[in-house]
């Protein structure tokens, strides 16, 4: 092996892909895609402010209607001195807004929902909180969201006019509300995992998941394309001449692989960026938010680690199969085989994030094929012992290094393999001639 | 191992398969080093094959190849250049860049490569197209920077498969001054063609092949002088103002039994037969009256004429058949009965 030649083969392939439009295109999609993921949630609440239900209520007594509008206020502070807004368990950015109604009269109360000034009115009847009614006047019976934020809120401020009936003091009433003091403690001493934090490690194993996957299948198959590419325009023969097949397979596969390795690198870094501005921006913007500092170590080195293990183990294969064609339109039913292991990969890791502790993520997860993806998930969010990690490293290395060299021989036939595609047979024999 | 030494690239018993179909049977010759050396026969004949084999892209199943003493397979890469029969560029990328990329990998450096590779587009008049992609290039033009690819490392010994194909006229010219350039700079060239009046005019040795199987290789001088064949050649001008009547010369010309080779509206290539003499069909021009003698000359068969006699002895069906399909290019074999 020439390492010259290897890396002019890598340098070409490199800079020959991060320069194609298409590339570029791709990383700035990416790296907009994922502003988006942080940033719509906020953006999707700003156009729901419009479809705001406004409910106009009718409350001679004001027995609730004081609490109902301190509830739905988009942000409740609390007025110091007077009752603090029990907690509801309700969303901040609430679909419903309560106002006093201008009018008791019902016909014009009728006529204000008809105009669209308020989108129903409410009329609490009775003069005791343990005798009110309540009576909802809409032109549509309200979504199942609405009503039921409806009665949590009805509930509370119920519950608030019926203690004060009963004589139950403010500071009282307010110790009724105060959650329980719950104390955890773990069993064998240690620290307990944040159940918040795990839940925000997921989403990000998630996406990253999701990043491993796509790369190693896109530029899998670009390395596949590639080999067809130089066959087909017939440049390989000179390729070939000059040095030898195996140097040119690694320079693809690293070359390619590292430009993989810079569009990746390039989404994570921007996602890092939007989550760090998001953070700064605070709740504001809502939506996904992961505090980065909260990102483990060990879960971004394993997948920096199994993304370069998995995709020399898919990028071999994908060029041994591509070496067997001659036409661009033949490399998907080559790489077909690929693509399937590759679906199901996908669905057994997306079973593993919900459950990475399952026997059969465990056994799979020593099966190369699935290893670079399910050992990530296991480190990043299960319990693996050191052994298991490095037994699953090796053995994605073993397989590596046998399918490479097998990847090699077969590529070393196919690249001047022209004309019909040949079968098994005709691969092996001519594998054992040359 | 056989020590180095000056003796060119041998061929010793060479034999490739491929699957059932012998391509090449018991191959060998030699091209002495620094001569310009052509490999003959029709479409399929085994000079692709040949030129893989000597180039390691192929491997022989049977039989020796040597460039200079040394197997081919040991020699270092740089030595070859090669340009394939199947013309190969990376379309998109640009034509420096290309051409820098290829011979760097042959082990130029960087630097040096940009120079050559200047200097080259702009002897080929391609000084403007560094910038441009390839596929934006002419047939002719992607071939001349095809040609650079083989050729700016200055390789020993050059390997071009059909190097004239698809040239016009002048690009044809610029080819040929640069192969005869690089022969007097020492290297070696072996090119395959069909061309054969291009292969008489460039080459000092030919290897004929037929259907995988060597018929005759060596000089081409030695090979027309040790024919012992003959031609006559004449050229008429048309008298008073009337076209050269072939027919009735022809007609006359028939008690002899002499095969003609070629004949056209004024001018008539006949093979000399033990007994004829010149003079006799000198007399006969004069009295049949085609026209006005220009031209008689008594010569060496050409290159062609030996490529025909060598297939029509191994193989006599085989010459009909490559007239038919066009792989021989102006051989007009015309047998008169």
């Amino acid at each position: 092996m020439n390492f010259r030649n290897l890396l002019l083969i890598l340098k070409r392939e490199y800079l020959q892909r991060v320069r194609s439009p298409g590339f570029i295109i791709g990383t700035v999609v990416g790296i907009l895609g994922l502003a988006a993921l942080a940033f719509v949630p906020a953006l999707i609440g700003l156009l729901d402010q419009s479809s705001i239900a406004k409910v106009a209520v009718v409350d001679q007594n004001d027995l609730v209607f004081p609490t109902l509008e301190l509830l739905s206020k988009p942000t409740p502070t609390p007025v110091p001195g007077s009752t603090p807004a029990p907690q509801t368990g309700l969303s901040v950015g609430s679909p419903i807004r309560f106002s006093k109604a201008t009018t008791t009269d019902p016909t014009a109360l009728d006529a204000q929902v008809t105009n669209g000034d308020i989108s129903a009115y409410l009329i609490v009847e009775g003069d005791k909180a343990s005798t009110t009614t309540f009576t909802y006047h809409a032109k549509d019976r309200p979504g199942n969201l609405t009503s039921s934020q409806l009665s949590a809120y009805l509930n509370v401020a119920l519950t608030q006019a019926k203690l004060k009936e009963f004589g139950v003091s403010a500071q009282q009433a307010q110790s009724l509300y105060s959650p329980p003091e719950l104390k955890v403690v773990p069993v064998g001493g240690g620290v307990l995992k944040d159940q918040n934090a795990q839940i925000q490690s997921a989403a990000l194993v998630y996406v990253l998941l999701i990043l491993l996957y796509v790369v190693i299948l896109m530029y899998g198959l670009q390395v596949a394309m590639g080999v067809v590419e130089e066959k087909s325009s017939r440049v390989m023969e000179l390729l070939i001449t000059a040095i030898r097949p195996i140097e040119l397979m690694a320079g693809k596969i690293l070359g390619i692989g590292l430009a993989g390795l810079t569009q990746a690198g390039l989404w994570v870094a921007s996602g890092l960026v939007v989550l760090l501005f998001r953070n700064v921006l605070g709740d504001a913007v809502g939506g996904i938010g992961i505090d980065v500092a909260s990102v483990p170590l060990p879960t971004l080195l394993s997948f920096l680690l199994f993304f370069i293990l998995g995709y020399v183990l898919y990028a071999a294969m994908y060029a041994a199969l591509g070496s067997l064609v001659s036409k661009t339109e033949d490399v998907n039913s080559v790489t077909a085989p690929l693509t399937i292991i590759n679906v199901a990969v996908y669905l057994v890791s997306i079973y593993a994030l919900s459950d990475p502790e399952a026997t059969f993520v465990k056994i799979l997860s020593f099966v190369p094929f699935f290893t670079p993806m399910l050992m990530f998930i296991r480190v990043a969010l299960g319990t693996t012992a050191i052994w298991e990690f490095v037994l699953g490293v090796v053995l994605v290395l073993a397989m590596s290094y046998l399918l490479t060299w097998f990847a090699a021989k077969i590529y070393r036939v196919g690249v001047l393999l022209y004309g019909k595609r040949p079968s098994v047979r005709e691969i092996v024999r001519l594998m054992r001639t040359t | 191992m056989n020590a180095t030494n000056n003796s060119g690239l041998v061929l010793q018993g060479v034999r490739k398969a491929f699957r059932n179909v012998v391509a090449v049977d018991d191959l060998t010759f030699t091209v002495p080093r620094g001569s310009m050396f052509g490999l003959l026969g029709a479409n399929g004949a085994g000079k692709t094959t040949t030129l893989r084999m000597v180039l390691n892209i192929l491997s022989p199943d049977a039989g020796t190849i040597l460039w200079n003493g040394v197997p081919a397979t040991h020699v270092p890469r740089s030595t070859f250049g090669y340009l394939p029969e199947e013309r190969g560029l990376y379309l998109k990328m640009k034509v420096g860049e290309e051409l820098v990329f290829l011979s760097s990998l042959y082990g130029l450096s960087t630097a040096e490569a940009t120079k050559r590779a200047h200097e080259w587009l702009e002897r080929l008049s391609l000084g403007d197209a560094w910038n441009r992609k390839v596929e934006e290039l002419s047939k002719g033009n992607q071939q001349k920077v095809q040609v650079l690819a083989a050729i700016l490392h200055e390789p020993d010994f050059m390997l071009m498969d059909e190097p004239f194909s698809g040239l016009d006229p002048i690009n044809t010219e610029v080819l040929r001054d640069t192969l005869i350039q690089r022969q007097q700079a020492g290297h070696t060239i072996v090119f395959s063609s069909h061309r054969l009046e291009q292969v008489e005019e460039l080459c000092d040795y030919v290897a004929i092949i037929h259907k995988g199987r060597l018929l005759t290789t060596g000089l081409i001088s030695d090979l027309k002088r040790g024919s012992g064949r003959q031609m006559v050649e004449m050229d008429f001008a048309a008298a008073n103002g009337q076209p050269a009547n072939m027919d009735a010369f022809v007609a006359a010309l028939k008690p002899l039994n002499l095969p003609i080779h070629e004949r056209r509206a004024d001018s008539l290539r006949l093979e000399m037969q033990p007994g004829v003499k010149t003079d006799d069909i000198l007399a006969l021009a004069l009295s049949s009256g085609p026209g006005q003698v220009r031209r008689f000359e008594l010569e060496e068969p050409s290159l062609q004429e030996i490529f025909i006699d060598a297939v029509q002895k191994s193989d006599p069906a085989a010459v009909h058949e490559l007239v038919a399909e066009g792989s021989l290019p102006g051989g007009k074999v015309l047998t008169e009965g």
